[in-house]
């Protein structure tokens, strides 16, 4: 079996290249007919929406007050990468990859990427995402064209094309779980062998 | 990610090269906001050496295009890959963009 496990305070393309070399290894190997990209990309807007969580805990931690989050994301300030770097807040993305011979919850020869975060999902962030994920009713735009919520914290684009990657990839909704409780939320991407 | 301007006849183009994701569309952004408001009739952001776009990306173009569209502008993006057109298409908002293949294709 093979595990790696790394931890992210900003983005760091140097440590996420073992994930992106493992998975490719793993596709080849097990399921050749799943494509390389999309999956990365998918990891990639999970990782993203991982840190961008964890930035938001911290901005909130420093200046108490609702902000403007997006503007404050958006400005980038040396201030909060500084404070993120210093923070205990640190994405984490497991990966796990079967042998042909094992038997895990994805089956033989499949492989999980998680991503975990400091932070515990609101009850609206909740019921977004489940809506974004696994509601069968679920439109081309729920947010609007722009992917932006009323609230301008994104609307979710990233997961609504997370869930169109795994479609467009034969994966249901199986393929993607996640927890969250306190101090802790975890996205999982479940690729099973062919 | 880098980025350059230049005018071409009415057209203002931004071209952009390596990766856009979250951690600079914040940069990006602060550059083209003026432009939203200023006196620009075409604004064009040129693609053609971008090699990846997330989301975060995504939605600046749509909110670029939403503002030039606002003020009677117009907005293309030019030199778009089939990579960048694919995450467009997941995304649902191929249809929203116009494309230009070239410099050159300009009107």
């Amino acid at each position: 079996m093979t595990h790696i496990e790394i931890e992210l305070r900003s983005k760091d393309e140097q440590k996420l290249d073992a994930i992106w070399a493992q998975l490719r290894e793993h596709l080849t190997r097990h399921n050749p007919a799943l494509p390389f990209s999309p999956l990365q990309h998918v990891v990639r807007e999970l990782v993203f929406n991982s840190i961008k969580a964890n930035l938001k805990r911290i901005f909130l931690e420093a200046d108490g007050a609702a902000p403007d989050f997006r503007e404050a994301l958006e400005s980038f300030s040396p201030e909060l990468l500084a404070k993120a770097e210093a923070s205990n807040h640190v994405v984490r993305v497991r990966f796990e990859g079967r042998a042909a011979a094992g038997r895990t919850d994805a089956g033989p020869g499949g492989f999980e990427v998680s991503v975990f975060n400091n932070t515990e999902m609101l009850p609206g962030e909740r019921e977004l995402v489940d809506r974004l994920l696994y509601s069968d009713v679920q439109t081309d735009e729920p947010s609007g064209p722009t992917g932006e919520s009323a609230s301008g914290e994104g609307g979710g684009l990233g997961l609504r094309m997370v869930r169109k990657i795994l479609q467009n990839c034969g994966l249901g909704p199986e393929a993607l779980r996640y927890e969250t409780g306190p101090l802790r939320t975890v996205f999982t991407l479940r690729v099973p062998a062919a | 990610m880098e980025m350059e301007q230049k005018d071409k006849g009415r057209h203002k183009i931004i071209a952009l090269s390596g990766e856009l994701d979250l951690y600079n569309v914040g940069k990006l952004k602060k550059e083209i906001q003026p432009l939203l408001k200023e006196e620009v009739s075409s604004l064009v952001i040129d693609l053609t050496n971008l090699k990846y776009m997330d989301s975060s990306g995504i939605a600046l173009m749509a909110h670029c295009r939403k503002k030039m569209l606002e003020k009677n502008g117009e907005f293309a993006l030019m030199g778009v890959g089939q990579d960048i057109i694919n995450v467009l298409r997941l995304a649902a908002l191929e249809q929203f963009f116009t494309f230009i293949e070239s410099e050159d294709k300009l009107p």
